[in-house]
Order: structure tokens, then sequence, then C-alpha cells
């Protein structure tokens, strides 16, 4: 003796879960069973029933965990949405025109006198050693070029 | 963790909060004629989604679709050839699994529309040559 599919009708309330969500959790139970959607005054109503008997214990602690999983996306998707759409518009928004210089941010008068300060130090300083004088030309170090020709050495 | 509102499962009919109002009824039931009948609520289902679904399963039943006094689509499936019960309630049940397929899909495209609208925008920018020189000044 086979017995019958398991069926189940499952009302989601209105403010327990949008149309949306319940739509798409009834969609995670189509792999194991047949699935019908009902509006009611209360809320929507979820008609389950098995494929074939045995595919699932029970239907309706199934159907809440997906509705649980879904909700929480769904919760996570409308929390998130206007990060996700700024970096959108960001991403996909109107291509900067190459022959437009880049607009370089105005400095408050604190940041600019602090960086004027910075420059100055540094132009002051003689904070570079140049043990190595590598700065220096070649006659600052050895007096005359060694080529008498004029050129400035190398092969020929 | 207080502003998060967690599905409270007890309000859910049928789940174990509430066992005892478990409904036991399929919505795939032969009417006498043998035939299975599914009433698409217009709140739930676009006529177009019912219509494309219908026209899935046409090569496993005969589909008939009449509108009811309220404008809800209502869909009368019928076997091929006998009494094929086995098989018009695995149409039925696929037509069923279609129309919540493509709700759920009909509210995704909705809310990506714009996305894909910038995407392909910006393609088709791209594509078009970018005026140089003094006359694109």
């Amino acid at each position: 003796m086979t017995s019958a599919p398991a069926t189940a009708r499952i009302l989601v309330p209105r403010r327990t879960a949008t149309v949306e969500v319940a739509a798409r959790a009834a969609l995670e139970m189509t792999a194991s069973c047949f699935v019908w959607l009902e509006r009611s005054d209360d809320g929507i109503v979820i008609c389950l029933e098995e494929r074939a008997a045995g595919l699932e214990t029970d239907l309706e602690a199934r159907f809440g965990e997906h509705l649980d999983r879904i909700s929480t996306l769904a919760r996570v998707e409308r929390q998130t949405r206007p990060l996700r759409s700024a970096i959108m518009a960001r991403a996909l928004g109107p291509r900067p025109d190459p022959r437009q210089q880049p607009q370089v941010p105005e400095l408050d008068p604190e940041t600019e006198a602090e960086i004027e300060k910075l420059l100055a130090e540094i132009e002051s300083d003689d904070w570079l050693d140049d043990a190595g004088e590598i700065a220096k030309t070649w006659e600052e170090r050895f007096g005359k070029g060694p080529v008498e020709d004029g050129s400035e050495g190398g092969r020929s | 963790m207080d502003d998060v509102d967690w599905v409270d499962f007890s309000e859910l009919t049928g789940c174990g909060g509430c066992p005892n109002l478990r409904l036991e009824m399929s919505h795939l039931g032969t009417a006498p004629d043998g035939s299975i009948r599914l009433v698409a609520d217009r709140r739930l289902f676009a006529r177009s989604l019912v219509r494309h679904a219908a026209a899935t399963v046409v090569e496993q039943c005969h589909v008939h679709l009449d509108l009811d006094d309220e404008g809800a689509v209502v869909v009368t499936l019928t076997a091929l050839v006998g009494d094929d019960d086995a098989g018009l309630r695995a149409a039925a049940g696929h037509f069923g699994n279609l129309l919540v397929a493509q709700l759920a899909s009909s509210k995704l495209d909705a809310q990506t529309l714009t996305a894909r609208n910038l995407i392909v925008a910006r393609a088709l920018d791209g594509a078009l040559p970018r005026a140089t020189g003094p006359e694109a000044e």
C-alpha cells in the first residue's frame, strides 16, 4: 500500500512577510513539491503538495525554514539597498570627459597653512644627505670634463 | 539586534505553533469530470504570467483559460488521453510551480530594471565614437 503525497495549506499573515518573500520561499519548495499561491484577506496562502509520497517529512517546518532564511535575506537586502545603489550609480554613471581637468578639492585655510609650512621645512632643511654627491655635476666633483674634444664621453 | 523583527512562526497557520489549524487539502484535486481547475488570483498573478505558464504545459494536457466574475483567470486542465490522472496532476503541479517562479522572477526583474538599463546605456555610450579636436569644444 502506497501512502498519498503529503499536502499542506499555510497562511502567511500579511504583516509577517511580503508577497515577494512568500513567493521566494515557496519557490524553494518547488524542487520537492507542487506549489500554488492564493490570496486571502489575512495574507497569502501557500498550498503545498509533495511531488511523490515520502519526499518531504514536514512541509510546514521546511517552508518555515525557507521563509525565515528569505526574510533575513530580504531584510539585509533592504538595509543595504542605499549603499548598493550608490555603488552602482558610481560605477555606471556618466563617463568622465578626458578633456576635462580633474577637479582639485579646495583646502581649508588651516590645511593649506600646514602644507605650506611642511613645504618650507623641506626646502630649508638639508634633509637630503647626499653622501655620494650624486646631486653634484661632474665639474663640481672633478673639475674639468674628462674628454678634451667636447664630447660627454662614451664610445665612439 | 533589537531592530530585527524576526518571523514569528507561531503566526503561520499549519506550522508548529498551531498544528490544529493545519488543513489537509490538495490544490490539485480533480473535478468529477476528471479535470483540474485552478483559479489564479489577479492580485497575485498578472494575466500575462498565467498565459505564459499555460503555454508551457500545452503539450502535457489540454488547457482552457477563462475569467471569473472577479477577474481572476480560471485555468482548467484536462488529460490529453483517457484518465491519465498522474500525468494531469504532474502537468497541473508544473503549471503552478512555473507561476510561482515567474512571480518571483518578475519581482526581481522590476528591482533590477534600472541597473540593467544603466549597464546597456553605458555599453552603448562606450561603443559610440567620442568627438575629439577643436570641433568638439
